[in-house]
């Protein structure tokens, strides 16, 4: 392994994010306190977050550079379907460099492009979403120079318990073990999950321990994430985040701005 | 002084002119400043070119004097025209970006005198004092310290005042004869903090062609960021040589032919496949238990099927001994009744040949397997009644002289059907 501290992402050694989104019927549920849906939330952020990867990409002549990668993966919009969560003219394409994504925008608001639209319909197949992932990131890591990038970062975004985990998850937790354990010669695919949940309070970001057995899907969301590394836990510490070295990638009931933050800190600089 | 300048863009930039790396100094006033613009903001090389420039035309190296410097220079990069893009999304992103302003590192060195030197730093380029025996570092002495920096000049920030002295940091180094003093941008700060050992090295370097060979060392052995490189070194009192290394005119880094990623180079990719690994491991395991079941079945199926094969072939036996004894059975009852009538059932008992005890004999024979003709010489015993229409002339009566009955009278009827015997 190389040391990912002399690691510059860049169009020759790119980035792949991927964002797992809950579309499930449980998302049409209001966000906290907001008028709005979860779905509609969880577009908006994803949109922000796509935009904000876009503003890291564009070079200092204007041109966009094709650092990061991007999939955008729904799950459970169709029955049990897992698919590519872009629409318009890069429908049915799974990732997608920035320049791309910036050509072929769906629509604009607030004159800024939008890529993804809410959407809450279905059941939760969470193990499918995660076995789409592994199998992306083996695809894109053992394509072209991938190996001399940094290692994909997998961001899952949930309200839900997976509908096809069975009782005891393992499946969940088989999946999310081997994902994790792809690696690039920087190191291994980083798992982060944001778990929104219908419960007011009990706001809880980037721990090192959960200690709530009363909600055994947290543990397991928790359990499924990766330790932030040490330039997610700078960029994080930055951001007022109080965090501890250990800390993994998983916010439970985070609000709006955490949800942003965090997809933030997920999208290393 | 002598100043050594050695640049190379990174190889992503390709070519040199994309370099946002800027320096400047001014022989005469002995003052050298280093910029690093950083990627992430338009027109960032622009934007170091000014304050270098603007540095050393009139120094400063109090902080809150140098903000409000830098705020007039901010001023005039704002002023800079800029061409939005005609794709509404990305000429959105230039929009926020402009918003955003320009971002720089920033080092101002200036000598007071031959042993004195002061220096004004922002952001995470470094100055390291190389001295026989022991080299000393400004403002970070080591790699950590250098990433955990926050601050970095910033157009809109120094506008709005958000930029505060307390950002800077500001020093005096006392200089001795033979020291050289490198300013150096970020990348090749963290190589020299983390190998000192580099530190002689590049000082060794006298061409552009030694400079590109130890960045494309470092940079292959991933110990050197992917990064533009670039060092001011100062030497030598009392001399005003200026030697800049840098790329020749056109000299690039060639183009890497960007190929859009298309998952799926391997079969098993199927990202609608309504049956993931795990189901298609459930099934291949219920396939496997039902084929070893089936094989199960069949063997016990052929076991049963002899067994049944054997049932069947001893009913039809035993049918056969049934319907042999029936039809026997019948024919004594026959002759039972015809009774008395002996010497009819003797003409009878010739005609037909039948012997009861005879047939007896055949059957224990046909069990027994002996020889068939010796048994139907001891047979001849009496003569039977045979049923038949005509009444027997002596009831009782036995000829003496009555044929033996031959082989034939003790096989099986040949019709069986007719139920009577056949009159000679």
């Amino acid at each position: 392994m190389f040391d990912i501290r002399n690691l510059t992402i860049s169009s020759t050694n790119p980035c792949l994010i991927i964002y797992l989104i809950d579309q499930s019927g449980s998302m049409a549920d209001r966000f906290g306190n907001a008028e709005h849906s979860k779905a509609a939330e969880l577009a908006a952020a994803i949109n922000d977050v796509i935009y904000e990867v876009g503003l890291r990409c564009i070079g200092n002549g204007g041109e966009l550079k094709n650092r990061f990668e991007l999939a955008v993966i729904g799950y459970g919009r169709e029955g049990n379907k897992v698919q590519s969560a872009w629409e318009g003219q890069l429908y049915n394409k799974w990732v997608v460099s920035i320049k791309n994504i910036f050509d072929y925008p769906l629509d604009q608001e607030n004159e800024k492009p939008i890529w993804v639209r809410p959407y809450a319909i279905g059941s939760t197949p969470m193990t499918r979403a995660f076995e789409n992932a592994r199998r992306l990131c083996y695809d894109w890591i053992n394509w072209g120079n991938h190996r001399e990038c940094h290692p994909p970062i997998v961001i899952n975004i949930t309200d839900g318990e997976a509908t096809d985990a069975g009782t005891n998850f393992m499946p969940l937790k088989n999946e999310a073990d081997q994902l994790r354990r792809i690696s690039t010669n920087y190191g291994n695919v980083n798992i982060m999950n944001i778990h929104i949940s219908s419960r007011s309070g009990d706001r809880l970001l980037f721990p090192n321990e959960i200690y709530d057995a009363g909600d055994r899907f947290a543990r397991l969301l928790f359990d499924i994430s990766t330790p932030l590394n040490e330039n997610m836990i700078r960029l994080a510490q930055q951001k007022g985040y109080n965090i501890e070295d250990n800390a993994k990638g998983y916010v439970f009931n985070g609000n709006a701005t955490d949800l942003i933050n965090f997809l933030n800190i997920g999208t290393p600089q | 002084m002598a100043v050594k300048i050695l640049q190379l863009h990174k190889r992503a930039s390709y070519e040199f002119k994309y370099i946002q790396d800027k320096y400047a100094f001014d022989a005469g006033n002995l003052c050298y400043a280093i910029a690093d613009g950083t990627t992430q903001s338009l027109n960032s090389d622009i934007w170091a070119e000014i304050i270098t420039k603007d540095f050393v035309k009139s120094p400063e190296f109090d902080p809150q004097a140098l903000i409000r410097k830098f705020q007039q220079s901010a001023q005039d990069f704002r002023a800079c025209p800029f061409t939005f893009s005609d794709n509404p999304a990305k000429a959105s992103l230039e929009r926020e970006k402009l918003k955003r302003g320009a971002t720089a590192t920033f080092i101002g060195l200036r000598f007071k005198d031959e042993q004195n030197a002061e220096i004004i730093s922002l952001g995470d380029s470094n100055v390291f004092i190389v001295r026989q025996g022991q080299n000393e570092y400004f403002p970070f002495s080591n790699a950590a310290d250098l990433d955990n920096n926050t601050h970095f000049l910033n157009t809109e920030k120094l506008l709005s005042n958000e930029t505060e002295p307390g950002f800077f940091v500001t020093g005096n180094i006392k200089i001795q004869k033979n020291d050289r003093i490198i300013l150096a941008t970020d990348a090749l700060s963290r190589l020299l903090l983390r190998n000192p050992e580099c530190v002689n090295e590049l000082l060794q370097i006298e061409s552009f062609k030694n400079f590109e060979q130890f960045c494309l060392k470092y940079w292959e052995a991933k110990l050197l960021e992917e990064d533009d490189i670039s060092a001011l070194i100062i030497s030598h009192f009392g001399s005003a040589t200026v030697k800049a290394l840098l790329p020749p005119k056109g000299y690039s880094f060639p183009r890497e032919e960007e190929i859009e990623f298309v998952p799926g180079q391997q079969p098993v990719f199927e990202p609608n496949n309504p049956y993931s690994d795990y189901d298609m491991q459930q099934l291949l395991n219920t396939i496997s238990r039902l084929s070893d079941e089936l094989r199960l079945i069949k063997r016990k199926a052929s076991l049963l099927e002899t067994l049944i094969l054997l049932a069947i072939g001893l009913i039809v036996i035993n049918m056969g001994i049934i319907v042999y004894f029936r039809y026997e059975m019948g024919n004594l009852k026959e002759m039972a009744s015809a009774g008395t009538k002996g010497q009819q059932a003797k003409t009878e008992k010739e005609s037909s040949g039948f012997d009861i005890k005879g047939g007896l004999e055949k059957i224990k024979e046909k069990i027994t397997g002996k020889d068939s003709v010796e048994h139907v010489k001891t047979t001849v015993a009496k003569p039977e009644p045979k049923a038949e229409t005509k009444p027997a002339k002596a009831a009782g009566s036995t000829p003496a002289n009555a044929p033996a009955p031959t082989a034939k009278t003790g096989t099986a009827p040949e019709s069986p059907k007719t139920g009577s015997p056949v009159k000679k």
